[in-house]
């Protein structure tokens, strides 16, 4: 199940989407049918190259996944059924006198907690897909730019955890010669401190060798090599400095007006549902990416090797594309469609739509155009021995 | 610089009542949904919360890692997130897992700012290396952040290291229930009947009540006993680690040296080679390079 990351990317969101916004129970068991039959295949393929991946993951096939899934619709289901007394169809009855549970427990109830639990898998079931299919690397490539040092500490991290499990067991060998046996929570203290001494002696080599090079430079000009460049001196660094600083202070500024949007929008909306709310949050979002974009504006970033986009990747990310747009106009326009309320006065038997249902079938398109092999990175220089791109920090 | 620091914290402080509102957010939003024409609005409830609080963690975070970091401090972010995803992915007995007393103690030595990129990014980590990236992420991250926050505001028992243990570990249990009940608000608009309650015009604030009293019902049937286990284990390990590995985090908070945060401000007109004035803010990510 090798896509390009970005459509990958693109499928999660529409498929969360759907996952979060839908509430009709048969359009959520399609979800659910379209999004298993991914999850089926991407457990297959992962089965399969398990061994291969520099981070060992937990295998995840359905077995995994369904006893999470289902013990979620489980207490979903039962926590409405007993707490929602409302409905003409009435199952029992439990006395009136024990807290929070007494009263009439309805056929309505039942329904309602068993779609919303239906609700809850699909969203686990989205993720648990996307899980299966992520790796780490490559996404981490796709971070905006204002976070490329965010990025860069995650990435340190991750090459940093095999490195760590060696020292481990090497303390933890030499201790063992050392006549240690583990009694009780102190006994952790011979293991453990010296991991972390270790750990920060390696994070200071690791700091010098970043300062080696180049890293906290400022690299001058369109034409230096990223990050490579020694700062140079005079008036030209000066004005970089100036210029970013005040690119700085502009995105502080709508940094701040874009939470300010959003905690008035919040406010608003769980006052009255009316468009003002909606439109805040909208506002805010937008001026806070906004203020993101101006934050990496200034950096560059050069890949040595990247991922190949194919015609597959294409036709994937179209159907999530088009799924996405579809849900977000049915959620603009006719919400009621996507909302169910099996109590009175409305009917309880759930509806179905085709517009939502064709869109929900869409998510099913990985499976569809899913390739055989697991697809290389490729490489921009030849000459560079295999897997040297990873973590050149 | 002392600008910077100031609207540092002005951003933490809005992003976190963003937050902090995003949470309360399904307590609300049913009050508006009460008959089947006004409800397609509590549907979105889910959906508004996790976009906002991703985003907020977001915003944060590239404020706080724009221009600030020295190359040490990156290094010693990642090998300490790195820590502490591995102890969090440490299976324990009963649902133990120990995130909350290394990312304490650290920010309780390193400080906030530091204690909350911890949290956030070391909650990424093991999402990442341990399949957990979920609709739940963004408030673990936010939620962990706070933890390394706040820890970062304890007063410093430098001179009673006894009290120092007790307080942290206080902290650390304290937090363990509090996450907890923060996280279980995740998927709250999903298990809540609240939004079910036809026919029953109740006041704004009864609502509220109610909803928070059936919260607390559910906190206690699924999660209390789990969050207990947690924070009683990560307080023993408080008591019984912090000891020493707050004298080696000491130590090097000093090798280290990175609670100067170098300044902007003033870019060196004549004498500038050579790294050591941290101006992070062109280096370029060095991937692929």
């Amino acid at each position: 199940m090798s896509f390009h990351t970005l459509t990958w990317v693109a499928w999660l969101c529409a498929a969360a989407f759907s996952a979060l916004i839908n509430g009709q129970p048969l359009q959520t068991l399609l979800l659910i049918v379209a999004v298993g039959i991914v999850f089926t295949l991407a457990s297959r393929v992962s089965l399969a190259g398990a061994s291969s991946g520099a981070v060992s993951r937990p295998a995840a096939g359905w077995k995994t996944f369904l006893s999470l899934g289902l013990w979620v619709w489980g207490v979903a289901t039962i926590f409405n059924l007993f707490f929602a007394h409302a409905g003409r169809f009435v199952l029992f009855t439990l006395p009136r006198s024990w807290p929070l549970i007494g009263g009439p427990i309805t056929l309505e109830g039942l329904l309602y907690g068993l779609s919303h639990g239906a609700s809850l898998f699909a969203v686990l079931l989205v993720f648990a897909t996307f899980n299966l299919v992520l790796d780490a690397h490559r996404l981490l490539r796709w971070l905006p730019a204002g976070l490329f040092q965010a990025g860069l500490v995650i990435s340190i991290a991750l090459s940093f955890i095999p490195q760590l499990m060696s020292s481990l067991q090497d303390i933890r060998e030499a201790q063992r010669v050392r006549g240690h046996r583990f009694r009780g929570l102190r006994d952790w203290i011979p293991l453990f401190v010296p991991l972390i001494t270790t750990a920060l002696e390696r994070s200071l080599t690791l700091a010098e060798s970043m300062e080696a090079r180049g890293f906290g430079g400022i690299a001058v000009g369109s034409d230096s090599v990223a990050g490579t460049r020694a700062p140079t001196r005079g008036t030209e660094s000066f004005s970089l400095a100036r210029a970013s600083l005040s690119g700085k202070s502009l995105s502080t500024a709508l940094t701040l007006l874009g939470l300010f949007a959003l905690l008035a929008g919040l406010v608003l909306r769980s006052m009255k549902p009316q468009a003002p709310g909606t439109l805040l949050l909208l506002g805010g979002s937008v001026l806070l990416l906004a203020a993101l974009y101006l934050q990496g504006r200034g950096f560059r970033r050069s890949h040595f090797r990247y991922e190949a986009w194919s015609p597959r990747d294409t036709w994937v990310s179209a159907a999530s594309i088009l799924c996405l747009i579809t849900l977000s106009v049915v959620q603009w326009r006719l919400p009621s469609l996507l909302y169910f309320y099996p109590y009175p006065p409305s009917n309880p038997w759930p509806g179905f739509s085709p517009v939502v249902g064709l869109a929900t079938t869409l998510l099913a398109a990985p499976a569809l155009w899913a390739p055989t092999v697991n697809r290389p990175l490729i490489t921009a220089n030849p000459h560079r021995p295999e897997g040297a791109e990873k973590e050149s920090v | 610089m002392r600008r910077e620091s100031w609207t540092n914290a002005l951003i933490l402080l809005m992003a976190s009542l963003v937050g902090v509102a995003a949470f309360a957010y399904p307590f609300f939003s049913p009050m508006v949904a009460s008959g089947p024409t006004a409800t397609a609005h509590a549907q979105d409830a889910p959906l508004v919360t996790l976009v906002l609080t991703l985003l907020c963690v977001i915003i944060v975070v590239a404020n706080l890692t724009s221009r600030q970091m020295s190359a040490r401090t990156v290094a010693v972010l990642g090998v300490l997130s790195a820590v502490n995803a591995v102890l969090r992915a440490i299976p324990g007995p009963a649902g133990f897992s120990a995130i909350f007393f290394l990312l304490a103690l650290c920010g309780y030595v390193y400080g906030g700012t530091f204690g909350f990129l911890m949290g956030v990014l070391s909650l990424l980590v093991s999402a990442l290396i341990g399949g957990g990236v979920g609709p739940w992420l963004p408030y673990q991250m936010l939620s962990t952040g706070w933890i390394g926050l706040t820890s970062g505001w304890l007063p410093n028992l430098r001179r009673w290291p006894r009290a120092e243990r007790v307080l942290l570990a206080t902290w650390v249990a304290l937090w363990g229930f509090a996450f907890g009940a923060i996280m279980n608000l995740w998927f709250w608009p999903y298990v809540s009947a609240m939004q079910a309650s036809p026919g029953q015009n109740w006041e704004p604030g009864l609502r509220l009540y109610e909803g928070l009293r059936r919260y607390g019902a559910f906190y206690a049937t699924t999660s209390l006993w789990w969050d207990l286990t947690r924070a009683a284990g990560n307080a023993a390990l408080v008591i019984f680690l912090g000891g020493p590995l707050i004298k080696v985090l000491r130590r090097f908070k000093h090798v280290l040296g990175f609670e100067t945060a170098p300044s902007v401000a003033a870019p060196c007109l004549d004498n500038c080679d050579g790294p050591q004035h941290n101006i992070a803010h062109d280096a370029q990510t060095t991937e692929g390079g």
